[in-house]
């Protein structure tokens, strides 16, 4: 009780005989012109993206489910305006590529062995290099653009999965078979390609387009994989 | 606002090369988020005017502030924004640096009138070392309040003699002050800023007097080429780190 008695007479005693500031500005604090932005010098984000692919509706030699197959990624961009209506950019990315191995007799990739299901999984780290070209006139927004670049992806994993029954699969006492094979050796470490995105503030369209391959050479017998997937992209920011 | 970009600074610019003064408010941005000056009040031959409260005499709350982005001074001077205006009816009170524009444009024609000699830019630099502060500046007030005095008699208010001093005892720094009587002291406002060598204020103040020792400073709040310069009843001293 004291010590409140003391503390409110203080601050009484403080009020009385302090001086009486009217007007404190610190300009360096409030006059700094900003330069990160989403239409400034710098900006930055992360993104989530899902790619799926495209090709091979016709030659499927490779057997892929398309609606099964796809590319996820994760990323973070950075951009660099030069103009109102150009910048440079890259990306750093984690994708994941999933592919859905059709179970039919056609099947021949990665063996010619029919599971219950079947997948091929690549885990990449990637670098894209873009240039954006804006359309619009705007204020600090991300507006709408064209994304041009080229990326080149490191594939630090790859994985084949399969998922079985013991015969008969409808009996009781079917049991679950799932395999894991790890970094499978008919696939490249490294693939690159060109990318365009077509874009809208938040969200973008993307298109991306392999050039090299993703199996080996010495695997002749291995048809390639879809080269081509289209997706869409959400900037979280 | 840098002056040179936006189309109405480039057009005042362009008519204040042509030999007007041009005489612009800074805006009533300082209560919103914007806080600063307006264009064309950024452009460096414009004459941008704030804010004075006629109550209190010093900057009102919602005239915005300077520098511009290039740390020019602005606004240059400053004039009542709070007036009372006639309508068709009735008269108002009404507030807002639209006021404080015309007030100095009529104050720079009166004062150009008093020496036609002078070119747009000689009577801008006039003006300033006219105004109540000169040459102490700061971003909310600039100069201060034009003073029709210096024309009429050519005194300068900065001449007075001093009535602050500067004192530095082991690392701190006072400031020190003759004390009004309380009928006095009213609205006789100290006012401070700590300038860095590029000239840009790090800091301002306006300090309503009440005590001798007015203000303490530790040392290591200075860099070197800092000036701390202090403005009170008239008189300006500074003292360079």
């Amino acid at each position: 009780m004291k010590t409140l008695i003391f503390v409110i007479f203080s601050f009484i005693a403080f009020n009385v005989t302090a001086q009486n500031v009217l007007l404190t500005e610190y300009p360096n604090n409030d006059t700094i012109i900003p330069k990160k932005g989403p239409n400034l010098k710098k900006f930055y984000f992360v993104y989530i993206g899902y790619e799926a692919f495209a090709d091979n509706f016709s030659d499927n030699s490779a057997n892929i489910r398309n609606r099964a197959s796809g590319r996820t990624s994760f990323g973070f961009k950075f951009k660099r305006k030069i103009t109102n209506f150009w910048a440079l950019g890259y990306d750093i990315n984690m994708s994941s590529s999933t592919f859905s191995i059709k179970q039919n007799s056609q099947k021949t990739f990665p063996s010619v062995v029919i599971h219950k299901k079947e997948r091929l999984m690549i885990g990449g780290l990637g670098v894209q290099i873009f240039t954006r070209f804006n359309f619009d006139r705007r204020g600090n927004t991300i507006g709408k653009y064209l994304d041009i670049g080229g990326y080149i992806n490191w594939n630090y994993t790859s994985q084949h999965f399969t998922k079985d029954f013991t015969t008969p699969a409808d009996s009781s006492n079917a049991l679950t078979i799932k395999t894991t094979e790890s970094q499978l050796n008919y696939f490249e470490n490294y693939e690159y390609g060109v990318k365009a995105s077509l874009g809208s503030n938040h969200f973008a369209i993307s298109a991306t387009y392999r050039i090299s391959d993703l199996i080996k050479s010495k695997y002749v017998i291995y048809p390639e994989l879809p080269k081509l997937s289209i997706g869409i992209y959400l900037a979280l920011f | 606002m840098n002056g040179k970009k936006s189309l109405v600074a480039r057009a005042a610019n362009m008519a204040a090369s042509k030999g007007m003064l041009v005489v612009n408010a800074v805006g009533n941005e300082g209560t919103n988020r914007w806080k600063k000056i307006i264009t064309p009040a950024d452009a460096d031959s414009v004459l941008s005017v704030g804010g004075i409260d006629p109550e209190t005499y010093y900057h009102i709350n919602f005239s915005s502030y300077g520098p511009s982005t290039d740390w020019r001074l602005k606004p240059n001077v400053s004039a009542y924004a709070h007036v009372i205006v006639a309508t068709p009816n009735n008269i108002h009170e009404t507030d807002g640096t639209s006021f404080s524009s015309p007030l100095v444009a009529g104050f720079a024609a009166c004062a150009w009138q008093t020496h036609p000699q002078f070119n747009n830019m000689q009577l801008f630099k006039e003006i300033e070392k006219s105004a109540s502060l000169y040459p102490y500046f700061d971003y909310a007030h600039g100069y201060g309040i034009p003073q029709a005095s210096y024309f009429l008699r050519k005194t300068n208010i900065a001449e007075k003699q001093p009535t602050t001093i500067i004192e530095v005892i082991d690392d701190f720094i006072n400031i020190k002050v003759i004390v009004l009587p309380p009928k006095d002291a009213l609205n006789k406002y100290l006012y401070f800023h700590i300038q860095d060598s590029k000239g840009h204020l790090k800091k301002y103040e306006v300090i309503e007097v009440s005590q001798y020792d007015v203000k303490t400073f530790n040392i290591s709040e200075f860099e070197k080429g800092d000036i701390l310069r202090v403005h009170y009843l008239g008189s300006t001293i500074e003292k360079q780190f």
